[in-house]
């Protein structure tokens, strides 16, 4: 209870401070954000002025649809290009090829002047040594105060900073203004059926152990509460997500990563009993036919369909923001015809051991670069743009557009959006990739927007929290930069498909302890050097 | 010095020759022997900011980190297993079925089939995974004729010994029809006295097709069968990263799926996959060579017999 | 005498269409049942470009969908990126084809003839292209120093010729009547003549196939647009199909993340089915146009008389 009340009063002072105080008028009137595409005109003239300059801005970005027109589109793009007078020059990335696409024209030294990067630390180590990304001037953090603000909360960008000796990318952060907990856990949750879960005498709770799930699929195996039938998957999990519930619940450090013992002595998470805990859960939950006979046949979101689509799923997991609870919320209304209410209990699983395991997550998702080759008026203005685009008051233009266009502030000085059921990236097609992901992620704001059910957003905090609490130093880790920002040949040569490699574990025939320590001896050659690297370097306590 | 004159003069004579290749070389040149020099990679350690001729020598270096690998070894051997078998079962069958067309005397249901026969040809590996999980899975189509006739489900999609023989019917079936199209223009360039003359000594449509047909083809099918000999190396990628999954990733586990997740998954280094696709060239000149000896040991001409 | 030879011919024929013999039996079962192997699970896609994905995940296999919808095709439709992939990949085939047949021919017949200095160190050098590559960085450098890069000519040049598609070629070539080609020679006639007024009139079959195999490739091409174009307006079908279908994809996968809204969700693997059918109907529409050069029967025959 005491719980909850904390979040809520958490998101109550977190929805006022990213709004804006609206009874502080004076404020109000100088945000760039109440600016519509009549008032432009306020301060055009200084603006003319510092932009006289027409420039071209070459963009590479994920998210783009070849179609739409980015420079005369709608309205919003338009306030942009009247604000900052350029011109876009924009090329779609698609997801599968994305990394290819930029690697081939950076190692070409042909970028364009922006583009989004899946940053990879080798890589990244390997163009800043070459040059072929640009050097960001040193005093640019006192010229552009909102990016570097928000620069510092991507954790990832300074770490970098102090390692190399200068700014070569702007990693962009998940959390800035809002942050859910000190440190970032993963937000993947799971959907449970609250229905079954009643109707089987199933206890309902925030959290549940592997084993207490494993027991729930048992029971809906038993008595089919829903009357699915031979359909029946007690727990949907495609072997990614079969991985986070199973194995990473367990094992801090599962996914690969090198972690200090108590004596200061760097291991391999793969290599952890507690790893061997969850895969030993997992290969049960496998043979009672807990999970689909053929979950590794599963492909994209396939398992999470069988929750919402078909509806024969007791239990399944996927992203846990606002976000993922209205889409959950509207397929079960379209498909199954149930409340969302009635049917869905979310929750969050912990390991054996009554803890909540994670690594701390570092606060970032993708980077700007860029092109070594970029003019300074290009930088410059796109800059200005990251800088307005990372403002409190831009962070709920970008989302939400226009004041009294497509939002307003109610009585109780709350924001109301005006546009239903639409959001303000699909009246202005351009939001997405140009000015959404522009600096801060979309994913804070969805935490305080309220286009989203205020139960879902208080749902996420309390969840995060949840897992938080759950937690200690040992299972939720914080960051350890020595190892993140370790580069070695033989620690680039390392590359395993987590999902992949735990999910043949389960399914190899034979004993899974013996199978197991196999595996681990048949990577030693791999995994050995890095260790002793590590040890090296930073072993000892 | 006389040997020289008689060249220059042997040169003049067929200038013409040249001049009618010369677009061509110029485009082999310009586009293909000029990027050649990116071979030198797999001797270098590529650094973009001096480019590919001046990023410093590393001699033997990334062969040696190749080679210690050992999961390079496996799917080399696998490679191998793999397509071999792939090689001989698949590549009889456009010809068969070309040789059928060839019979089939109903010539608007002809056109129409041979149309048909191609379709599968333009589908990505993506689809056709997509489809085959949902004809082949536990509670497919399949499965539930089986359980149908009282037999016990299959796990198609989970079962390593199935899955090889699953890559090479897909194959076919994805194909075959496609590949016949080579064979049918080789056979539609059989001089048709041929055929005149054994109606008049009154020989059966079987005989004809075993006696004249087959043999004018031969030479073609030489031929494709040096070049896929040629490929053995690299093929099925598409079809294996699209068809695979956790429970048979270990029988599809191919040299370019190695090579994918090298350059993919984790930083990737140019000297190394180059050095890598180096090797799979020289395996794969040295199947066609064998394969192109092999041609002309048997009478054939050889690819450029 | 070529009248009376063509009468007793088709006589002969007609004699023959009387008579079923058991090579028709196994010519048409064979096929059909082969053609029904093909069709079955092309059924099964369109029939799933139409469903829902309710009705998809329930029902083991598809025969037809019960309410058939057409958010599929509205999505690739109404995304309005379909429409500028046609633009630019029929640019492609009609910029890009007549070039690789052009260069192939040209190389075919310098391939096609030995008597020539040189000719064995240009087929060596030839075959080597089709086994060694420099990787794609290099002839991404070699394209942005010519300027080309951005433009459709980088698509269009880095695929000139098909090496295997010139081999078959010149093999085609090589297999015309010797006497033919040498009694033009007495004629006086020089390279480009014997090429243009002799070979090509008399290598139908094989310019249809060729043909097929470059317009099918250029349909089909994505990867060196997608290396070498970054303007939007200039991707090219397969590019825009394939960026309309993994969005979908990551869009399914992601729908929840808070990086894509809600609304913009589509049941993937109709879509895909829809554009797999959005892509074939139009080779459809254009393969029996080039099969009639693929009939039997071609004059090699008589021209020789």
């Amino acid at each position: 209870m005491k719980k909850r009340l904390m979040a809520l009063m958490l998101v109550i002072v977190l929805t006022l401070s990213a709004c804006g105080s609206p009874g502080n008028s004076d404020e109000k009137e100088s945000t760039k954000a109440q600016e519509t595409q009549n008032s432009v005109a306020d301060n055009t003239e200084e603006k003319e002025e510092k932009y006289a300059e027409h420039v071209t801005i070459s963009l590479a970005s994920v998210q783009v649809n070849e179609s739409t027109d980015y420079n005369n589109g709608d309205d919003f793009t338009k306030w942009w290009r009247e604000t900052y007078n350029f011109d876009w020059d924009i090329t779609g990335l698609s997801w599968d090829v994305w990394a290819e696409r930029l690697r081939v024209w950076i190692n070409s030294g042909d970028m364009p002047d922006v583009a989004t990067w899946d940053y990879n630390h080798g890589e990244a180590m390997n163009y800043i040594e070459q040059g072929l990304l640009y050097r960001l001037p040193d005093d640019w953090k006192e010229r552009w105060p909102n990016v570097a603000a928000a620069y510092e909360d991507s954790q990832l960008g300074p770490a970098l900073e102090e390692m190399v000796g200068g700014t070569y990318l702007l990693p962009k952060p998940i959390f800035s203004t809002v942050k859910p907990t000190e440190k970032v856990v993963p937000h993947v949750t799971c959907y449970m059926r609250k229905d079954w879960a009643e109707a089987v005498g199933f206890e309902i709770k925030d959290y549940y152990t592997v084993t207490e799930l494993l027991e729930y699929a048992r029971l809906i195996k038993e008595q089919d509460p829903g009357n699915v039938g031979d359909a029946l998957v007690p727990i949907a999990a495609r072997p990614e997500m079969a991985l986070n519930i199973f194995v990473k619940s367990n094992s801090t450090h599962a996914a690969g990563g090198f972690y200090k013992d108590a004596d200061g002595n760097y291991q391999w998470g793969p290599a952890s009993e507690d790893t061997l805990t969850g895969l030993q859960l997992y290969k049960q939950a496998y043979e009672e036919g807990l999970i689909s006979p053929e979950f590794y046949a599963y492909t994209g979101s396939d398992d999470n369909a069988e929750f919402y689509v078909t509806g024969v799923a007791g239990l399944t997991m996927f992203q846990g923001m606002a976000g993922a609870m209205t889409t959950c919320e509207k397929q079960i209304r379209d498909n199954l015809s149930l409340e969302y209410d009635d049917v869905v209990h979310t929750c969050f699983v912990i390991g054996e051991d009554g803890k909540y395991h994670s690594p701390e997550q570092i606060n970032y998702w993708t980077a700007v670069i860029f092109s070594p080759n970029i003019s300074q008026e290009v930088f410059e203005r796109y800059m200005d743009m990251m800088d307005f685009a990372a403002s409190e008051e831009a962070n709920i233009f970008i989302r939400m557009g226009f004041e009294g266009v497509d939002w307003k502030y109610d009585e109780n000085g709350e924001v109301v959006s005006l546009l239903g059921d639409q959001v303000a990236s699909q009246k202005y097609p351009s939001v997405y990739p140009c000015y959404d992901a522009m600096y801060i992620l979309a994913d804070e704001f969805q935490l305080i927007n309220p286009s989203y059910r205020k139960e879902f957003r208080d749902r996420v905090v309390e969840l995060y929290q949840g897992k938080y609490e759950m937690g200690d130093e040992e299972s939720i880790p914080s960051i350890d930069w020595d190892v993140q920002l370790y580069s070695s040949d033989a620690v680039n040569k390392l590359s395993y498909d987590w999902i992949t490699e735990y999910a043949e574990l389960v399914l190899e025939e034979g004993d899974l302890e013996t199978n197991w320590k196999n595996w681990i001896g048949e990577q030693e050659y791999l995994i050995q050097p890095v260790i002793d690297e590590l040890n090296a370097e930073f072993g000892g306590k | 010095m006389k040997k020289s004159k008689g060249l220059f003069k042997a040169i003049w004579k067929n200038k013409t020759v040249y001049m009618v290749m010369f677009p061509a070389l110029l485009w082999y040149l310009l586009f293909v022997y000029v990027p050649m020099g990116g071979l030198s990679l797999a001797f270098k350690d590529y650094k973009a900011n001096l480019g590919i001729l001046g990023s410093p020598w590393v001699g033997l270096e990334n062969f040696q980190n190749v080679f210690k690998d050992v999961a390079f070894w496996e799917s080399v051997l696998r490679t191998l297993k793999v397509n071999i078998l792939r090689l001989l079962i698949t590549f009889p069958v456009p010809i068969m079925i070309a040789l059928l067309f060839n019979e089939l005397r109903m010539n608007r249901y002809k056109k129409v089939l041979q149309i048909v026969f191609t379709f599968p040809h333009f589908l990505s590996w993506i689809i056709i995974a997509g489809v085959l999980k949902n004809i082949l899975a536990y509670d497919g189509f399949i499965n539930n004729l089986i359980k149908l006739c009282g037999g016990e489900i299959i796990s198609f999609l989970g079962s390593k010994k199935l899955f090889q023989p699953m890559l090479y019917i897909t194959d076919i079936w994805k194909e075959a029809g496609w590949g016949c199209i080579v064979y049918l223009a080789a056979i539609s360039g059989i001089d048709q006295e041929q055929y005149e003359a054994a109606d008049i000594d009154g020989a059966t449509r079987w005989q004809k097709m075993f006696r004249i047909t087959i043999p004018s083809i031969t030479p073609t099918i030489a031929i494709m069968f040096i070049l896929a000999a040629g490929g053995i190396m690299s093929a099925g990628f598409d079809q294996i990263f699209n068809m695979t999954n956790a429970a048979v990733r270990e029988a599809g586990e191919i040299l370019d799926m190695y090579i994918y997740r090298i350059t993919f998954q984790a930083t990737p280094d140019f000297g190394f996959s180059m050095a890598v696709s180096l090797f799979r060239s020289v395996v794969n000149m040295v199947l066609l060579l064998i394969a192109d000896r092999g041609s002309r040991f048997f009478g054939g001409n050889g690819l450029f017999g | 005498m070529n009248g009376i030879k063509k009468k007793k011919v088709s006589l002969m024929s007609k004699l023959k269409k009387k008579k079923i013999s058991s090579m028709d039996i196994v010519a048409f079962l064979v096929l059909t049942l082969g053609g029904i192997i093909v069709l079955f699970p092309f059924w099964n896609m369109i029939v799933i470009s139409f469903t829902t994905q309710k009705e998809y995940m329930e029902t083991p296999l598809l025969i037809f969908p019960k309410n058939p919808v057409l958010e599929a095709y509205q999505a690739l439709v109404g995304d309005g990126r379909i429409w500028i992939g046609f633009r630019t990949t029929f640019l492609y085939l009609l910029l890009g084809v007549p070039l690789n047949l052009f260069l192939t021919t040209s190389l075919a017949y310098g391939l096609s003839r030995k008597d020539y200095p040189g000719s064995k160190l240009i087929r060596a050098l030839i075959l080597f292209t089709m086994l060694f590559g420099g990787g794609i960085i290099p002839l991404y450098l070699v394209m942005k120093s010519m300027h080309l890069t951005n433009t459709i000519w980088a698509v269009i040049l880095a695929y000139g010729v098909n090496t295997f598609n010139a081999i078959l070629m010149s093999k085609f070539f090589a297999s015309l009547p010797e006497s033919l080609l040498e009694s033009a020679k007495l004629d006086g006639a020089g390279d480009w003549k014997m090429l243009y007024y002799i070979i090509i009139p008399l290598s139908k079959p094989i310019f249809a196939t060729i043909t097929l195999f470059y317009t099918v490739d250029r349909w089909n091409e994505w990867y060196n647009s997608m290396i070498f174009v970054r303007k939007n307006s200039l991707q090219p079908l397969q590019l825009v199909l394939r960026s309309i279908v993994i969005d979908s994809q990551v869009q399914a996968k992601i729908a929840s993340m808070g990086v894509v809204s809600i609304e913009q969700y589509a049941f993937d693997m109709a879509v895909k089915m829809a554009a797999v059918v959005v892509t074939i109907i139009p080779v459809m529409c254009v393969f029996p146009f080039l099969q009639k050069h693929f009939v039997k029967g071609v004059m090699i025959g008589a021209v020789k008389e």
